[in-house]
């Protein structure tokens, strides 16, 4: 796989783990409404199990996009 | 002369302006209108103690907040009962008052310390008679949430059933009439809009979100999930 390739897909995880997280936020503080948008999918519960758990594999993937990122910068200016 | 008669004349009328005042004065205070009393001023402080605000809460009720008719509420206490109850506003407020500040802490992440007033949920239970075999006390709302604490606690611990907070009538949004001041115990075993007190001798019945993953012990010192 190449870097830029690697980049895009590490960018793309990033991004779902960050709206995954804001959604399961949401389902904690305003659950009423997340519970019903989710059809009973989400509730407060699994919400809350989640989120305490997302919290992990997110910062493993923005150390990943940032070392990427940075990387790829260096090479660009040289 | 003349001075003379003028001062005859005015002493009787000074008599009866003065007459006429402690009339008016008498039937103020005896027969007049009662003072008209107003709503209380909430308290922010206690004994030297912050106190949060009554509106300081975020609502996360399941179904929003109750709108409870007080003229045909009754609270009703059975289960393991020797006598099953059906307490109203007012008698519940004949029972012996007390005042306790203690801190809410929801397990959204904020907390509220507030002057509780109530009554003691044990007053409430023994006058219907425990049953010596009962060792839960399951609670009901009108919304129909429910959750259950041991006897043992709400005995041990002068658990109280708040009808006011900071010194004003406990507001609807925060449970009116009723609330359960559960010390040390997460948020959710805070019940609102209580109308149902049940003894039982299950100690594994599970409330609302304790069917729902939620700790059923709702302990303060523990995760509020698992067991």
């Amino acid at each position: 796989m190449k870097r830029r390739d690697l980049q895009r897909a590490v960018g793309w995880l990033l991004l779902v783990l960050a709206l995954l997280l804001a959604v399961t936020g949401l389902g904690i503080t305003e659950y009423q409404v997340i519970t019903a948008a989710s059809f009973g999918l989400l509730g407060k519960a699994l919400s809350f199990q989640l989120h305490s758990l997302l919290w992990i594999p997110f910062l493993a993937v923005l150390a990943a996009h940032l070392a990427l990122s940075c990387r790829g910068g260096k090479r660009g200016k040289d | 002369m003349g001075t003379a008669t003028v001062s005859g004349k005015a002493l009787p009328a000074a008599a009866l302006l003065l007459a006429l005042l402690v009339t008016g004065l008498l039937a103020g205070c005896l027969g007049g209108q009662a003072p008209e009393r107003l709503p209380g001023v909430e308290v922010r402080e206690y004994q030297g103690k912050d106190l949060s605000s009554v509106n300081d809460f975020r609502e996360n009720s399941i179904l929003g907040p109750q709108h409870v008719n007080i003229t045909d509420y009754r609270l009703t206490i059975d289960g393991l009962v020797g006598e099953p109850r059906n307490f109203t506003y007012d008698e519940v407020l004949g029972f012996p008052p007390y005042e306790k500040v203690v801190t809410l802490s929801c397990d959204e992440g904020w907390d509220a310390t507030i002057l509780w007033r109530g009554v003691k949920v044990s007053d409430l239970i023994r006058a219907a008679g425990p049953d010596p075999r009962a060792n839960t006390v399951i609670f009901a709302a009108a919304d129909g949430y429910t959750t259950s604490l041991p006897l043992e606690y709400i005995v041990n611990r002068d658990i109280l059933l708040a009808y006011g907070m900071n010194n004003i009538t406990m507001p609807v949004e925060r449970g009116y009439p009723f609330e359960l001041v559960a010390e040390d115990r997460w948020g959710y075993k805070w019940i609102r809009w209580v109308t149902g007190i049940r003894l039982s001798d299950d100690p594994s019945y599970r409330g609302f979100w304790e069917s729902r993953g939620y700790s059923n012990s709702g302990a303060l010192n523990e995760s509020f999930f698992g067991d």
